[in-house]
């Protein structure tokens, strides 16, 4: 039987949505490009304070370094946890430096198959990278192992099924019916939304079913994957949401630098999250200037306002 | 007018573009290797597809893209799919080459983007390899871009993230399962290098203009081949450097901010 039922008997407001996650869960932020990530949800777990967290992931940036840093993880299993062109990511340095974090790295293709496999049912999938590397030297046998093929004789990985608790995804619309469309890139986030055993969904906006019925071709999940949604619009800052608003370069710059030290992330913490009551108080904080400079050029898709002051 | 000078860094990019081909299918990965294949695009290779693991198939990007996933890929996209898709391409053997950087390379052009110091117990938590043993498992030649000292350019890497050479030995990568034919260039500031046939150990290919064996081998943690004759390595143009200062990278995202952390690391 599906999640079917009506999206009202769905919606939650995010508090409650984030109080679902209880300490001890297993968790997946499906978060590449800077795009489309359930930040706002990300925040509200640090409010309230979320502990031994085990994060899944593959590509991951600022979100898993800030849910690192707040102390909400205790183990993760990932592909990468890097700012790319900006540099290391700080908090997760600190935390694997010192052994407080345990981790196990995998690749992004490991992880995405691994998703992949806990979405179709299937205890694992078979994959033809890793091999040969350090990946599979240091490898947790009870999740992804070299195998021949029952078939070819051909040396493969197999990479064991994962069934997250929830996984927290951020679109731009959902419709009364509780389906999931989106604009823009997927990366592998459809694979990580059907591998949890509760899927959440953070959205910009509800719309109406015929809105999404004249753009099939952008409906990402059904309404019956979906347990819970909750409205949270710019929900996805610092990070982008294509055709509605763009990253927030400033912001995640300075994250990056303050982070560099336990002081300098105290007080992004203090001054972004525990000293705001919410999203509400959050945005008033960000400002309507910078709100309002970050939102999409119609013919883009992403915002060149600051790069044209700059 | 362009300024004739041009950094290390922008030597590297300009290389860089110089080892992709017009037509072929290119999976690149974060950093330099995507302003140098924005710089083939732009120059003698209008044809090259460009591939990112987010999904991105056939980039011709406006804008400055920051990250492999950045939406700035979407305006002139000529394909929008998705992460299973295309890092499944790389293992059906169809992409012709793949570029990417990393923290350190050893001999036979294993990179490590994982941990420096032991993996248990790790001196310095890197960020972990994304894509890139995918891509340098399955390319059928690898591009490797790195910064040249003796630090990152150990004899044995602290921790394989993404196969080369493995231990060297003739059949390593087909033995492991590998189908890519392994590393073929090594950029760096100093010099461009390849891979002995043979051997597989790095080996000299041609030098930046200004540096000599010498300045390469005592910046290296191994020992190189060098071959009787080495060349050296083709300046940018002029036309090379302003598509690159003013179509590829107009706003400095790249360029300046290579320059400001060497001024840091400099002391200046």
């Amino acid at each position: 039987m599906g999640r079917t039922g009506n999206l009202k008997d769905k919606l939650l407001p995010l508090k409650e949505a984030v109080g679902l996650v209880s300490d001890g869960s297993s968790i997946v932020c499906p978060s590449f490009g800077y795009e489309k990530v359930a930040f706002a949800f990300i925040r509200e777990l640090i409010r309230q304070g979320k502990k031994d967290l085990y994060l899944y992931g593959s590509g991951m940036n600022v979100d898993a370094d800030m849910l690192i840093g707040a102390g909400c993880i205790s183990a993760a299993e990932i592909g990468h946890i890097g700012f790319e062109n900006i540099g290391l990511a700080p908090c997760f340095r600190r935390a694997a430096e010192s052994g407080k974090m345990k981790v196990e790295d995998y690749s992004n293709f490991i992880m995405t198959m691994r998703f992949f496999a806990g979405g179709m049912g299937i205890p694992f999938m078979p994959i033809r990278t890793g091999m040969g590397s350090d990946v599979i030297a240091y490898a947790n046998p009870d999740h992804v192992i070299e195998m021949d093929s029952p078939f070819t004789g051909e040396k493969i990985l197999a990479v064991k099924a994962v069934h997250p608790d929830f996984a927290i995804l951020h679109v731009q619309r959902v419709d009364t019916e509780g389906n999931v469309s989106i604009e823009g890139p997927k990366y592998d986030n459809v694979e990580k939304a059907k591998s949890a055993k509760c899927l959440i969904v953070t959205c910009e906006e509800i719309v109406e079913p015929e809105f999404v019925q004249s753009q099939p071709e952008k409906t990402i999940l059904p309404g019956f994957l979906v347990d819970h949604v909750a409205v949270v619009p710019f929900g996805a800052h610092p990070y982008a949401c294509y055709g509605y608003y763009d990253y927030d370069w400033e912001h995640i710059e300075t994250y990056a630098q303050q982070a560099k030290t336990l002081e300098g992330f105290q007080s992004y913490l203090d001054e972004f999250i525990y000293s705001t009551e919410d999203e509400t108080d959050y945005q008033e904080k960000l400002g309507l200037q910078k709100i309002l400079g970050l939102r999409s050029n119609a013919s883009l898709g992403y915002s060149t306002y600051y790069e044209a002051i700059a | 007018m362009i300024e004739p000078t041009y950094s290390a860094y922008e030597m590297m990019a300009v290389v860089g573009a110089r080892e992709l081909n017009d037509g072929e299918v290119a999976f690149i990965g974060t950093g330099l290797p995507m302003l140098a294949a924005q710089m083939a695009l732009y120059t003698h290779a209008p044809r090259l597809v460009i591939i990112y693991e987010s999904g991105y198939v056939g980039c011709h990007n406006i804008h400055t893209a920051r990250l492999v996933g950045d939406i700035r890929f979407m305006k002139g996209l000529t394909m929008l799919s998705s992460m299973v898709d295309v890092l499944g391409f790389l293992q059906t053997g169809v992409i012709d080459v793949g570029f990417l950087g990393g923290a350190q390379v050893d001999q036979f052009g294993n990179i490590n983007a994982t941990v420096v110091g032991p993996y248990e117990k790790p001196l310095v938590r890197l960020p972990g390899g994304g894509g890139a043993n995918e891509i340098a498992s399955c390319a059928k030649r690898t591009i490797i871009t790195m910064n040249h000292d003796t630090r990152r350019f150990p004899k044995k890497v602290d921790y394989i993230t993404s196969p080369g050479y493995l231990d060297g030995s003739p059949d390593a990568r087909k033995k492991a399962g590998l189908i890519g034919d392994g590393p073929d260039k090594v950029i760096t500031d100093l010099a461009v290098l390849d891979f002995d046939e043979k051997t597989h150990r790095m080996r000299i290919e041609s030098l930046h203009p200004g540096i000599t064996v010498e300045d390469v081998q005592s910046r290296t943690g191994f020992e190189l081949v060098v071959p009787r004759r080495v060349e050296e390595t083709a300046p940018p143009t002029e036309e090379e450097l302003r598509i690159l200062r003013e179509a590829v990278d107009p706003t400095g995202f790249y360029i300046k901010r290579r320059a400001e952390r060497k001024a840091v690391r400099a002391g200046v």
